[in-house]
């Protein structure tokens, strides 16, 4: 019998995403060191989400569990295209941002998309994840717009 | 500087390791992990035309006890000893489980035949159970075969009895039959 598919492993994929971007950004120039750091604190809060998940299993029901790793691997995919964004409108290059969409964001995208299609019964979970992205990046335009001059002044100045 | 750059990312490297290898491991425990969820009969008994002071239902109606009578050389009929209702699409059958008194016992001699009939909602024959006597051993049978029975059916056991002509009274027999769901 094949097995199905469990909701953590959204969580587990987005876990593997923040590792990748931790390795990335220490290895790339680009970035200041703290950043890798952020990144595998984020994978690390993954992992205890997963444990947490996995502790109150019989507590949360399958649509809660999709619902918590569905935004979490959501939000290592924003930050995979974040970083895209970054390099090639703030530090303009182009090379570079070409070389990471084809080998890391549009993987990313492609792997995340074919394992929610494999995962998605019901159109709810569709709707939900549906929901979840445009949130994310109605939330990531949000930001850019409303971002002070003189704080997006000083973060171009890095 | 430079130095520096790669302690970083051996750091990062091992930390990275360490946590997806744990994330795998959590998933996995998670895969092998199984619950078990309490949940109503999808098929159970419920009260026929002829059930009134003959039977007993267990709790849940998942047990029932059927108190029959049999005559000398007649044999009686209750058409609806008791029904069976699926409230999903379930396979059901009869099985055998126990007789008594047991072979090689004299009362036995005193039965002809007991035939529980699992009959369907149009009165079809889908299989039957048939207990006949041999002198003082029962010819007991094993099981029927699997019936599809649809969501919402309710089909019936009808009990056949006949005992010997000049048969003893207050001889009892005690059947134990199985319903298996599937």
């Amino acid at each position: 019998m094949a097995l199905e598919l469990l909701p953590e492993f959204f969580l587990f994929l987005g876990v593997d995403l923040f590792v990748a971007l931790a390795l990335l950004t220490c290895v790339m120039e680009h970035f200041n060191r703290l950043i890798s750091y952020l990144y595998e604190a984020a994978a690390v809060f993954g992992y205890v989400n997963m444990f947490m998940s996995k502790e109150f299993i019989g507590t949360f029901g399958e649509y809660m569990r999709f619902s918590y790793s569905f935004l979490f691997l959501a939000l290592a995919l924003a930050n995979i295209v974040g970083i895209n964004i970054y390099l090639l409108v703030s530090k303009k290059s182009w090379g570079f941002a070409k070389a990471f969409a084809g080998s890391v964001t549009f993987p990313a995208v492609l792997i995340s998309t074919f394992f929610l299609s494999l995962y998605c019964k019901d159109t709810s979970y569709v709707l939900t994840a549906a929901l979840m992205s445009g949130a994310m990046v109605l939330g990531i335009g949000i930001a850019f717009l409303a971002i002070p001059g003189k704080i997006k002044e000083r973060l171009e100045g890095r | 500087m430079k130095n520096r750059k790669w302690l970083d990312f051996v750091a990062i490297l091992l930390v990275s390791l360490l946590v997806v290898s744990a994330s795998a491991a959590i998933y996995y425990a998670m895969l092998a992990q199984s619950t078990a969820t309490l949940k109503p009969a999808a098929v159970y008994f419920t009260p026929g035309l002829d059930s009134t002071g003959i039977l007993t239902l267990g709790a849940n109606n998942t047990y029932v006890s059927l108190n029959l009578d049999a005559y000398p050389n007649v044999t009686l009929y209750y058409d609806q000893a008791v029904n069976l209702t699926a409230t999903a699409a379930k396979q059901v059958r009869l099985r055998h489980v126990s007789i008594s008194p047991i072979d090689g016992n004299p009362d036995v001699s005193n039965f002809t035949s007991i035939v529980f009939r699992l009959l369907a909602a149009d009165g079809t024959e889908m299989g039957a159970l048939s207990y006949t006597t041999t002198g003082d051993n029962w010819n007991e049978p094993t099981q029927t075969n699997y019936f599809a029975m649809g969501a919402g059916a309710e089909w019936t056991i009808k009990v056949e009895i006949k005992a010997t002509a000049g048969g003893n009274a207050n001889i009892a027999a005690t059947i134990v039959i199985g319903v298996d769901v599937t």
